[in-house]
């Protein structure tokens, strides 16, 4: 299987016979950790955009496991028993990320399809006021609730004094909501620098004009909300505190709060009817024979 | 092999190649594998023009599949200086990667290109070097081209860094054999390993189940 570089170009990937997934310094070729499994990883590895996590899949049983690429740390693992009742495939097919790392496609050897959006899920109370900001302080991808109503008592009844406030409540309410949109507009549209000595890469045909996405900020929350959830039955995701995500390698600005969308565990999107058995290449764009 | 890989010029010409390897017949009436590069138009999939490694002074072996560095900084080979165009590198691959040696070859349109006949007539890969190894995995590049990787048989890898034209030795090389328990110990059959590598003491050689705290798999 191909080895997989790190979008920083700083660590490579590799999943070996014997059953492992190892992480080598690409510059000296020092091995940095490894991870023994109980079968071969015929899939391959695929890295999240943010250089932070790592996927690979269980070949005999389609386990997907996602691993802190600088530490070797694991952060969660899923199989498909956490959604089909009977649940034995195997997954020799190399398997797909998206470009903002939000979500995973792969197939078993029975030609199921399964897509997965990754990251956990908090309850966005959509009637609470929404201020413009995107990121909590705690990490989380979803918009703090800021109150903005004035101090009214409701109690006295109606007056002029009190409608003016409320209607002055629905105007920011609104500009607020308006902002807010604007901002994950621009979050989407948002494209990574190259440097000039680079030529501008053709976009084919066939590629999505609104497919440039950013691939450092992370899956968009606003979405986040709209896919449906799978509890899921194995352990914990383990998270990796912020201050050892700043001091791995500088990754983040300092100061800035590091925002880790891979940290969130997996949850299903979907599974296809099963249309042929798949054991080669299957990625995003790519045909799958039938 | 297939495998095949969008391929760009600077002037935004756009074909696919690929790798590909069929079944020759020899005299004694066995067959030995010989690789082929195609290179195809995008937009209909015509064959612009292909290349059989039995046309070369080797023993032919089979292709891997083809690796891609989009828009290089430039060729990082021997006549490849200052080229921009796609640069694509692939290694031997025989028996299932069994072979002791081989070679590792590259392909990349010339900085002139316009796909004239004389263009085409032209083209040719290069052999960057002699190894003593083959490979059935792609490499792998860094984003502007100038670093190349590739995993090779006997679970070793390759790394061509800073400076190191890929047909030159690499910077180094990385013997990755390790048992599933985490030490280099491989020794016992598959399943043996497989059962130490599960944590549950129950081990039926019919059944061939083995159970974790996340609950249950069947080795086929």
């Amino acid at each position: 299987m191909a080895p997989t570089l790190s979008n920083d170009g700083q660590r490579l990937f590799v999943a070996t016979t014997p059953t492992a997934v190892h992480c080598v310094n690409a510059q000296t070729g020092e091995k940095l950790w490894s991870i023994p499994g109980a079968s071969e990883f015929l899939s391959g590895v695929r890295v999240s955009p943010d250089d932070q996590r790592v996927y690979f899949i269980q070949s005999i049983d389609g386990r997907l496991y996602a691993y802190d690429q600088h530490h070797g740390v694991q952060q969660w693992l899923t199989s498909c028993d956490a959604f089909e009742e009977d649940c034995s495939n195997s997954v020799r097919a190399t398997f797909a990320l998206s470009r903002t790392g939000q979500y995973l496609y792969y197939a078993d050897v029975l030609g199921t399809v399964i897509a997965l959006t990754l990251g956990d899920l908090k309850e966005l109370d959509l009637d609470a006021p929404q201020s413009p900001g995107i990121f909590d302080n705690s990490g989380g991808a979803f918009p703090t609730s800021s109150h903005t109503s004035p101090e009214t008592d409701v109690k006295s009844g109606p007056s002029v004094g009190g409608s003016v406030a409320l209607i002055i409540i629905v105007f920011m309410i609104a500009i607020g909501s308006g902002v807010y949109v604007i901002i994950l507009k621009k979050e989407k549209t948002r494209v990574r620098k190259k440097t000039s000595s680079h030529r501008r890469r053709a976009k084919p045909e066939w590629q999505d004009e609104d497919s440039d996405d950013v691939a450092s900020s992370g899956p968009d929350p606003y979405e986040d909300s709209m896919i449906s959830k799978h509890q899921l039955k194995c352990i914990e995701p383990k998270k990796v505190s912020s201050e050892e995500l700043i001091n791995s390698d500088g990754a983040y600005p300092e100061g800035s709060t590091p925002y880790t969308p891979s940290d969130r565990p997996p949850m299903l999107i979907g599974t296809s009817n099963r249309v042929a058995p798949l054991t080669e290449d299957f990625s995003l764009g790519a045909a799958v024979l039938v | 092999m297939g495998s095949p890989v969008i391929y760009q010029t600077r002037n935004q010409q756009t074909y696919v190649v690929l790798t590909h390897n069929s079944e020759e017949m020899q005299a004694n009436q066995t067959t030995t594998k010989t690789g082929h590069f195609s290179l195809l138009r995008a937009y209909n999939g015509q064959v612009v023009w292909t290349e059989a490694e039995w046309g070369r002074d080797t023993l032919p072996m089979g292709y891997g599949p083809p690796g891609l560095a989009p828009s290089p900084l430039s060729g990082k080979y021997h006549g490849g200086e200052q080229n921009q165009n796609d640069f694509v590198a692939w290694a031997n691959s025989d028996q299932d990667g069994m072979r002791s040696s081989g070679y590792t070859y590259a392909f990349q349109l010339p900085e002139n290109y316009l796909g004239t006949e004389n263009d085409i007539s032209n083209l040719a890969s290069v052999v960057l070097k002699k190894v003593r190894w083959t490979s059935l995995s792609r490499p792998v590049f860094d984003e502007d081209g100038s670093s190349m990787y590739i995993a090779g048989d006997g679970n070793q890898v390759r790394g061509w860094t800073g400076n190191t034209y890929f047909d030159n030795a690499a910077d180094w090389t990385l013997d990755l054999s390790i048992g599933v328990d985490g030490t280099e110990n491989l020794s016992g059959t598959y399943l043996e390993r497989l059962r130490n590598a599960c944590f549950s003491t129950e081990y039926s050689p019919l059944a061939r189940q083995c159970s974790d705290s996340c609950g249950t798999y069947s080795v086929q």
